[in-house]
């Protein structure tokens, strides 16, 4: 398969400044049109093996990214993110412009995808288990994530679990893992070999990097997977590793809490979400360490179906 | 490229055809319109959904799901305003999207839409309102220039807001603005209304349905979803043109609710645009108020640039002029010009200002 890897930084530019680059992104195809440096070689160090497609395909977004043809060009200079045309969100400082490409295709996602029910967590998969981590920002669910990854865990989505309404399946959409502040170091030092895009200082949420997924993810993005377990991962200092079973009433109250489309769903969304509930262990997991962590998770069995 | 929306809609077993790359721009094109869920719907009625690829398929189905949920929302709404209009010696008029939802109409599939409109008598419009506060629907919050505004110059009263579903509700007493040049009287509209079976809801009648309809379009400012009201309107004649006899019906009401200019021109584009059949705009007007050749010329230009250019892959040269020549128009045809001029100024520095 090509791989955006096999592409010179001058073909990702040419692409990105005229049809646009073709990313095949697990079940997405996205058209990407930027004129920005950053975009152009952020594609490249983030999704450099990734899959790509020609302009004739079908895309599920059209995404551009630019700075406005206005004074804001140059003074104080923003960028415009836009899908087909509209734009969802208020111009950003340029120099936020990888960031905001990854904040733009989580919108799309979540405000088009529903034919997934969609959860706000993190999703990884290891010997088969696959794990849903929802958790508020600032729960370290991110951190966690990038540090499972690192140990070997298969990246399915640090941001939204998607699952297939027909068949309750997990569909991988492994994308950049989004880091803030602290947990940029601290993966930076934890994870060797991590390739870990350039910072944005000073976005809302603080400064953000993001970390490319590792290949052997990429190549099985389209493998789907029953979920096993649903752990809400909580980081509190200086904590010991603690694993408490949740019950499934309270998984479910969390998880409608924590799902995009359950209203937009109706029903469906909320048999689905019972489903997965239904499915899975329900559990918290309170760490300080990572690799407390990690082994905590590790020890989680298949439930008796998977 | 041409308008996909146009030709799948005319012809549906057509987009069968497309290939990957046109139902790419299809599937923009209708979710630009607002109308994928309402195309699952139209495919789904020709037998037509296993032939499309899967990917615009997802698209068709995903957007299908979150309308039928929508239409669901309605309902209850619905349902909730009918409780409080049995206290009421008034009968529930339900309006637009909620009227094709409730009356179960071709066109209502699919439609998402934020507002549940509903029509009473000007006369009682204070103890409906007082009833509607009991049972949970506040007026949102607005400024104390455009509460003024509504109360003195509208059609309707401020949007209300339910206290806890925070659903939107539009209560109207005429269906166009008291000083708008058209004066279509709300009493004829109130004493033709039908009601739905096993309800107290009501509707209006179906060509008093179709001409809100038109004149919500050609009225109206807002042209981004002139493509989906244009469908909507072609979708309602012909369900209830069962005999034939609908456009010579709808002729003679245009007339009594003066109505005729609208009328003209939505059989015009509908013929244009959609060369549907039974649309004759020769049959709608006396020739006396004929819009003259350089206006009809005019329009053409306005209404066919701003219907079939409605996304960038379709858009010609000019459709932003046209847009906004047509939001000029709407604005004079609701107001004098000695009302309009003040309210644009206020509302244009009130925008600065912010």
């Amino acid at each position: 398969m090509k791989t955006i890897s096999q592409l010179s930084q001058t073909t990702i530019r040419d692409h990105l400044n005229g049809s646009g680059l073709g990313l095949c992104s697990g079940p997405f195809n996205i058209l990407i049109t930027s004129s920005l440096p950053a975009i152009a070689s952020g594609i490249q160090t983030l999704y450099a093996n990734f899959p790509y497609t020609d302009s004739s395909d079908f895309f599920d977004f059209h995404v551009n990214i630019d700075t406005p043809k206005t004074i804001r060009r140059w003074y104080r200079p923003k960028v415009y993110f836009s899908v087909d045309g509209k734009r969802p969100f208020k111009p950003l400082p340029k120099n936020h412009a990888l960031a905001v490409l990854e904040w733009g295709l989580n919108w799309c996602i979540a405000n088009q995808a529903h034919q997934y029910l969609m959860i706000h967590s993190a999703v990884v998969e290891k010997n088969g288990i696959a794990c849903i981590l929802p958790g508020p920002p600032g729960s370290g669910k991110s951190t966690l994530c990038a540090a499972l990854v690192a140990n070997g865990w298969r990246l399915f989505s640090d941001e939204m679990a998607l699952i297939e309404i027909e068949s309750g399946l997990l569909v991988p959409n492994p994308r950049p893992i989004s880091l803030k502040n602290q947990s940029i170091e601290i993966i930076k030092n934890y994870w060797d070999g991590a390739t870990i895009g350039p910072k944005s200082y000073g976005t809302d949420k603080g400064t953000v990097a993001h970390v490319a997924p590792p290949v052997a993810s990429v190549l099985r993005q389209f493998d789907k997977c029953l979920p096993a377990h649903v752990v809400f991962p909580k980081y509190m200092a200086e904590s010991p590793v603690t694993v408490k079973p949740l019950s499934k009433s309270q998984t479910l109250i969390q998880l409608v809490e924590s799902c995009f489309n359950h209203n937009g769903l109706g029903k469906t969304g909320f048999i689905g979400l019972s489903d997965v509930v239904d499915r899975c262990g329900c559990h918290t997991l309170t760490y300080s360490r990572l690799d407390e962590g990690i082994h905590a998770m590790e020890q989680l069995k298949a439930p008796p179906h998977v | 490229m041409s308008n996909l929306v146009i030709e799948a809609y005319r012809n549906p077993e057509a987009a069968t055809l497309f290939s990957l790359k046109a139902w790419d721009t299809f599937v923009r094109q209708s979710r630009k319109a607002n109308l994928l869920a309402s195309f699952y719907t139209i495919f789904e009625n020709h037998g037509l959904l296993d032939k499309i690829p899967s990917k615009p398929k997802t698209h068709l189905q995903a957007a299908h799901r979150f309308a039928d949920k929508h239409a669901t929302d309605i309902r209850w709404e619905i349902d909730k305003l009918s409780k409080a209009f049995d206290q009421l010696e008034q009968p529930l008029v339900l309006l637009k999207g909620a009227a094709y939802l409730a009356a179960k109409l071709p066109n209502c599939t699919g439609r998402v839409f934020q507002d549940t409109d509903i029509l009473v008598a000007e006369t009682a419009l204070t103890k409906v309102e007082n009833k509607l506060n009991q049972h949970g629907w506040y007026q949102a919050q607005i400024t104390a220039y455009d509460e003024r505004y509504y109360r003195r110059w509208s059609h309707e009263l401020p949007p209300m807001r339910h206290l806890q579903r925070k659903s939107l509700l539009d209560v109207h007493h005429r269906i166009v603005q008291p000083t708008a040049s058209l004066n279509p009287s709300t009493t004829k509209l109130l004493n033709s209304i039908q009601q739905l079976p096993a309800s107290n809801v009501f509707t209006l009648a179906p060509t008093d349905m179709i001409l809100h309809s038109i004149v919500h379009l050609f009225n109206d400012g807002e042209f981004d979803h002139a493509l989906r009201d244009l469908i909507d309107i072609d979708q309602l004649i012909r369900h209830f043109n069962t005999d034939l006899k609908l456009p010579g019906k709808l002729v003679d009401r245009a007339e009594q609710l003066d109505l005729e200019r609208p009328l003209y021109y939505a059989m015009r584009y509908l013929r244009l645009v959609f060369d549907a059949g039974y649309a004759d705009e020769g049959e709608c007007i006396h020739v006396k108020q004929k819009p003259n050749a350089v206006l009809i010329r005019l329009m053409d230009h306005l209404f066919i640039n701003a219907i079939e250019g409605h996304h960038p892959s379709c858009e010609r040269k000019g459709a932003d002029l046209a847009r906004w020549c047509l939001y000029v128009r709407a604005h004079y045809l609701r107001m004098p010009l000695h009302r309009l001029i003040p309210h644009l100024l206020y509302k244009a520095f009130q925008t600065e200002s912010h």
